[in-house]
C-alpha cells in the first residue's frame, strides 16, 4: 500500500520506517525546520531507529519530502502523527489531502490531540472534497499511539493491541490489511467509534499517572507512620487485582508528553462542566512530587541551601532517554539554584540536553561521570534510575563528598545498608520504625 | 493676640454673601445658561476625568473660591509641603507621602539628608523580596512555596493595602492569595487562619512603631499557630524567619521580636499611618499584583503630585475637589460627604476615604491655637454605589438632610460581564442626574426637589495607575481643605487619647480586684457587668 506518514517525532520515524519494513510505499512528509534527510540526535537515540531507516531508505520504499500536496497525492493512506501541540499544522495537512487526494483515502490520526480534534480533521478533509464535488470517499481511523520511548520498534511490530476507533468498516479493513504482517501470532485488533479510541489514550495515561500520584500520597504516609513504602509496594503488587506496574513512588512523572496529556485530559473535563477533582489532585500531588529531594535537603540542611553543592544523577526524565523535557530533575536542579546551591550533574545520554537547557551557569557544571561529580559535594541526589546508579562504589562515594548525605529519588538502595555505613539516606517513603 | 481666623477674612465673607445668591439657584438654570458647562467644568487627569459640572457653583463661585485660597497662602503651602517642610506643626515633623512616590532623580531633603534615596532603597529591596516570593524562591518550613500571604495590621495599615487589593483583584495572577487580619478581638484571626496552610504561608506585619496592640497581638497569635504546625510536621520551632516578614519604621523592636533585620521593610517617621500605602505598608500589594503593578500605582500618585504642584489653582483638580468641598460645607451648609463608586471591587474605598478624610480633619483647634467657629471636616460615608441605592440613597434623594456625593465609574468592565456592566454605568449616570434634576408631580410623596450636588470621577479603567491617581487626589484635596480651615491634618491626638483609656481599662479587666473609683458611672456599671459575668 501508498501510506504518507506527516511528523517529524520519534513516533513518526518508527511508524515510517516500521510500515515500510513489512514492504508498503512510504512517503515521510516532514513539516517543521529545515529537513533534508537528516534527525535530532534524540530521536536517533530511540534503540534500532537508525539502522533500520537507512536499510528502508536504502531499499527505496522509504522516500522523504517536504511538500504537503506531495504528500496529498501519494497515499492511500495518510497518516498524521504530529507532535500534540500542532492541531494547526494537521488542519493545514487536512486541508491539503481535501484539495489533493487522489481515489479513496483513510486518514488515520495517530496524534494525541485534545478530544473531539480528529472529528474536526476528517470534516475539514470532506469540505475540501465537497468543494472540488468530488466523489472520491475519506474515511477516518483514530488509533491512538501507546508506544513507549526506548521500545518503539518493539512496541510497534508486537503491539499489545492494536486500537481502532472508526465509524467506517471499510476503513477499519483497510487497516487489518497494512498491519497484517504485525498481527499474524494473535489478532490484537480492538475496534470501537473514534471518540471512545481518543479517550482511551486519555484515560489509560490518567489510570498510569493515578497510580503514581497515590503511590507518592502513600509514600508521604509511610513516612508519617514510620512504614517502609518498598514493603507496602511489593505487597499491593503482589495483589492480581493491583499488579505491580506503575507502582513506584519517586520524584513525580515528567517527559514530554504523559504529564501534558493527563493536564490535557483534566482540563477537558473542566471545560465540559465537570468538576474533575481527581486529576487535578493527581496533577497537584506530581507537582509537589517533583520537589520532594528538595523539601527532605532544605530540613537536612536547616532551611539554608546557599552556598551548598550537590550531584545530580540523571537528569533525563526516565532512563533509556535523553529527554529532559518536563522532567523532575529540570524542576529540582532549578529549585537548587533557586536557594544559592550549585549542582554537578551526571546523566549516561542526557548531558547534551542538560547543557542545552541551562546553558553556561557558574552554579551548573556538567560532570564526565558517575563518580567525579561526588567530588567536595554537600548531598547527592540521585533522580533517573540509570542501572551505572544502583550499584556505585559507597567507600568511593563517602571519600569523595563533602558529607555524606544521600536523596535518593528512585529508592535504589537499602537504607539499613546506607546506615550502616554511615552515609545519611534519604529516600522516598522510607519511614524509620 | 489672638489671631484672626479665617471665617472673619475679606475672601470668607464675600463667600458668605455669595452663597445667599446661590442658595435658590437650581442646578438645571446653570446648565441652561452655558451650553458648555460640561466642557468649563470638568479636567482631565492621565485617565481620569473629574467632572464638577453638577455642583451647585459658578464661574464666579470659582473665583471666589480661588480667592479664599490664595488669601490662606495654598500655593505656598502646596510647595511647602512637596518640599518637605515640618508642616506636622504639633508633632514637629514633615508629612512626605509625596517623597514615597518620587522619581530616582528627584531630591527632596529632610534635615539636609535626601529622602529620595532611602525611598528607592526599599522600593528595590521590595522588589527582589517579591520576585523572591512569586517566583517561588521563598520557602516555608518544609521548603513549600508561599501561595498566601497574610497582612497583619490595623488603620493605615490595613486599610490602604486591603482597599488596593480588592479594587484590583480582577487583575492579580492568582500566584499568591491576601488576606487581611486586623481585628482586635482575634475574630479576623479565627476566620483565616484555619483555612490557611502554615508550610506555604507569609506573614507581613505592618505596624509603623511595632508596638500596636492590635497589630502585635495577632501577630503573637500567628506566630503561636505556625510554631505549633512546624513543631508537629518538622519539631522545629524557631521558624519564624521562614514566614514572617515586617513594614515599621521601628526595625529594632521588629528584630527583638524575632526578625531577622533582612525580613524588615522600613518607612519612616515622615509616613503619616493613613498616607502610607505607597510606603513598604504596601508590600501586600506588590506581592498580591506584582511589584510592577505597585509602581504603576505610584507612578499614577506622582502624576497627581505633579499636577498638583503645577497646575493653577482653578485648574488642579485636588485643589477644586477641596474648595468645592469647603463651600459645600461651609457655605451651603451641607454635613457630610459621601463616596459612591460604581464598581464592586471599590467596596473598601470609602473606608479608606473615611480614614483619610476623616482622621485628618476632624480638628476643631487652628495651628494657632484658636478654636473654630466654623465647620471642618464633614461627616464622610459611602459604599458601592449600585448597592447603596438600595440602602442609604433615600435620605439623600428625599431627606431633610443632605450630603453632596463623589461617583466613582470606571468605563471599563474590567473582567465583568460587558453586557451587564452597561447597567453599572446606566444606574451611576441615572442617579447622578435624579439628584440633579429631580421630578415635578402632583402627588407631593413622589415629588423630587433635585438640586443635589455631585462630582463624577469617571476612571477610563480601573488600573493600578489610574487608582493611585485617584487616591492622591483625595490626599492633596485634604491637605487644601485642611490650609483654609488652618488646621493641621496630620496628627491625631483624640485617636491617642483614645488608646490611652483602653490601655487603663485593659489593666483593671486583667486586675479583678483594681479599684474602679476613677471612672464614671457607666463605665463602672458596664465593667462590674463584664467582671461578673467572666
Amino acid at each position: 500500500m501508498r501510506v504518507t506518514v506527516y511528523g517529524h517525532n520519534t513516533s513518526a520515524l518508527v511508524s515510517a520506517a516500521c510500515l515500510a519494513d513489512i514492504g508498503h510505499n512510504l512517503l515521510l512528509v516532514s513539516l517543521s525546520g529545515p529537513f533534508n534527510g537528516s534527525f535530532e540526535v534524540s530521536q536517533l537515540a530511540e534503540p534500532g531507529l537508525n539502522k533500520l531507516l537507512q536499510q528502508q531508505m536504502d531499499s527505496g520504499r522509504l522516500q522523504m519530502s517536504q511538500s504537503l500536496e506531495e504528500g496529498a497525492a501519494f497515499g492511500d493512506i495518510q497518516y498524521l502523527v504530529l507532535g500534540a501541540d500542532e492541531f494547526d499544522l494537521a488542519t493545514k495537512v487536512a486541508k491539503q489531502i481535501g484539495a489533493d487526494m487522489d481515489g479513496d483515502v483513510v486518514l488515520v490520526n495517530r496524534t494525541t490531540f485534545p478530544l473531539g480534534a480528529s472529528d474536526k480533521l476528517h470534516k475539514i478533509v470532506e469540505a475540501g472534497l465537497e468543494e472540488r464535488e468530488s466523489a472520491s470517499v475519506c474515511d477516518l481511523v483514530v488509533e491512538p499511539d501507546f508506544m513507549t520511548e526506548g521500545r518503539m520498534i518493539q512496541n510497534f511490530r508486537r503491539p499489545d493491541r492494536i486500537l481502532l476507533g472508526s465509524d467506517s468498516a471499510e476503513g477499519i479493513e483497510i487497516m487489518r490489511d497494512l498491519y497484517a504482517p504485525y498481527n499474524r501470532n494473535r489478532d490484537v485488533v480492538m475496534t470501537m467509534s473514534p471518540r471512545s479510541a481518543e479517550l482511551t489514550k486519555f484515560a489509560s495515561n490518567a489510570m498510569l499517572a493515578t497510580r503514581i500520584s497515590f503511590m507518592n500520597e502513600m509514600a508521604d504516609v509511610a513516612e508519617d507512620v514510620g512504614a517502609d513504602i518498598e514493603e507496602v509496594r511489593q505487597g499491593m503488587g503482589s495483589d492480581q487485582r493491583i499488579g505491580y506496574d506503575y507502582l513506584y513512588p519517586g520524584t513525580g512523572f515528567g517527559g514530554p508528553n504523559f504529564a501534558k496529556d493527563v493536564a490535557t485530559l483534566a482540563a477537558t473535563i473542566r471545560e465540559a462542566g465537570s468538576a474533575g477533582q481527581l486529576l487535578d489532585a493527581v496533577l497537584e500531588i506530581n507537582e509537589q512530587q517533583k520537589e520532594v529531594l528538595f523539601r527532605k535537603a532544605w530540613r537536612h540542611f536547616g532551611m539554608d541551601l546557599k552556598g551548598k553543592r550537590f550531584a545530580v544523577w540523571g537528569i533525563a526524565y526516565k532512563p533509556g532517554s535523553c529527554d529532559v523535557r518536563n522532567a523532575p530533575g529540570i524542576q529540582l536542579v532549578e529549585t537548587l539554584l533557586g536557594q544559592g546551591a550549585s549542582v554537578h550533574i551526571y546523566d549516561p545520554e542526557a548531558m547534551d540536553s542538560a547543557r542545552k537547557y541551562f546553558g553556561e551557569l557558574d552554579a551548573v557544571t556538567y560532570g564526565d561521570g558517575r563518580d567525579t561529580v561526588l567530588d567536595g559535594v554537600d548531598g547527592l541526589m540521585v533522580m533517573t534510575e540509570w542501572k551505572a546508579f544502583w550499584s556505585p562504589d559507597f567507600n568511593q562515594l563517602i571519600n569523595k563528598m563533602k558529607t555524606p548525605v544521600v536523596f535518593d529519588g528512585r529508592n535504589l538502595y537499602s537504607p539499613e545498608k546506607m546506615r550502616s555505613m554511615g552515609i545519611t539516606y534519604y529516600g522516598v517513603g522510607r519511614g524509620e520504625k | 493676640m489672638a489671631k484672626r481666623l479665617v471665617s472673619e477674612s475679606e475672601a470668607w465673607q464675600s463667600l458668605v454673601d455669595h452663597a445667599g445668591e446661590m442658595r435658590g439657584v437650581h442646578l438645571q438654570e446653570l446648565f441652561a445658561q452655558d451650553g458648555d458647562r460640561f466642557d468649563n467644568f470638568s479636567r482631565q487627569l492621565g485617565g481620569v476625568l473629574f467632572d464638577y459640572s453638577k455642583q451647585r457653583i459658578s464661574g464666579k463661585t470659582l473665583n471666589k473660591l480661588v480667592a479664599l485660597a490664595e488669601q490662606q497662602n495654598l500655593p505656598e503651602k502646596i510647595r511647602e509641603l512637596l518640599r518637605g517642610e515640618s508642616l506636622n506643626s504639633t508633632e514637629g515633623r514633615a508629612a512626605l507621602h509625596t517623597a514615597l512616590r518620587s522619581h530616582p532623580d528627584e531630591s527632596i531633603e529632610v534635615d539636609g539628608h535626601n529622602v529620595v534615596d532611602d525611598v528607592h532603597a526599599v522600593r528595590s529591596q521590595i522588589r527582589s523580596f517579591v520576585e523572591q516570593v512569586r517566583g517561588g524562591n521563598w520557602r516555608g518550613f518544609t521548603g513549600k512555596r508561599i501561595t498566601d500571604v497574610v497582612n497583619i495590621g490595623v488603620g493605615g495599615s490595613d486599610l490602604g493595602p486591603k482597599m488596593v487589593c480588592r479594587a484590583l483583584r480582577s487583575q492579580a495572577d492568582g500566584v499568591l492569595d491576601i488576606h487581611f487580619i486586623s481585628s482586635i478581638d482575634g475574630a479576623h484571626a479565627a476566620d483565616i487562619l484555619p483555612k490557611l496552610d502554615p508550610e506555604t504561608t507569609l506573614f507581613v506585619v505592618s505596624s509603623k512603631t511595632f508596638t500596636t496592640s492590635d497589630t502585635m497581638s495577632n501577630a503573637a497569635a500567628a506566630r503561636v499557630w505556625l510554631t505549633l504546625a512546624a513543631e508537629t510536621i518538622v519539631g522545629e520551632t524557631d521558624v519564624t524567619p521562614h514566614h514572617f516578614v515586617a513594614a515599621t519604621a521601628d526595625i529594632e523592636k521588629a528584630v527583638e521580636w524575632g526578625l531577622p533585620e533582612e525580613n524588615t521593610f522600613r518607612f519612616w517617621e515622615w509616613v503619616g499611618g493613613r498616607y502610607s500605602m505607597w510606603s513598604s505598608i504596601g508590600l501586600p500589594i506588590a506581592l498580591y499584583l506584582g511589584v510592577d503593578a505597585f509602581d504603576e500605582m505610584l507612578e499614577g500618585a506622582w502624576l497627581a503630585d505633579r499636577h498638583f504642584a503645577a497646575e493653577p489653582l482653578e485648574n488642579n483638580i485636588s485643589v477644586l475637589m477641596g474648595l468645592i468641598g469647603v463651600w459645600n460645607s461651609n457655605f451651603l451648609g451641607m454635613p457630610g460627604h459621601v463616596v459612591l463608586p460604581y464598581a464592586a471591587h471599590l467596596n473598601h474605598f470609602s473606608s479608606y476615604l473615611e480614614q483619610l478624610e476623616m482622621e485628618s480633619l476632624g480638628k476643631s483647634v487652628t495651628l494657632n491655637s484658636a478654636r473654630v467657629d466654623y465647620d471642618t471636616g464633614p461627616i464622610v460615608w459611602g459604599g458601592v454605589g449600585s448597592n447603596a441605592q438600595h440602602a442609604f440613597y433615600q435620605l439623600l434623594h428625599q431627606g431633610t438632610r443632605f450630603a453632596p456625593m463623589d461617583f466613582v465609574l470606571p468605563i471599563d468592565p474590567a473582567g465583568a460581564d460587558p453586557d451587564q456592566y452597561q447597567l453599572t454605568i446606566a444606574n451611576c449616570l441615572a442617579q447622578s442626574r435624579a439628584f440633579m434634576v429631580g421630578q415635578e408631580s402632583d402627588d407631593p410623596y413622589h415629588r423630587h426637589e433635585g438640586n443635589r450636588s455631585s462630582s463624577t470621577f469617571l476612571l477610563d479603567a480601573l488600573t493600578p495607575k489610574n487608582l493611585g491617581a485617584l487616591v492622591a487626589l483625595y490626599e492633596h484635596k485634604v491637605f487644601v481643605q485642611s490650609v483654609i480651615w488652618e488646621i493641621n491634618p496630620f496628627d491625631q491626638f483624640g485617636v491617642e487619647f483614645g488608646k490611652q483609656v483602653a490601655g487603663q481599662i485593659h489593666h483593671d479587666l486583667l486586675d479583678s480586684e483594681s479599684s474602679l473609683t476613677q471612672y464614671d458611672g457607666s463605665t463602672i456599671g458596664l465593667l462590674n457587668r463584664i467582671r461578673r459575668e467572666q
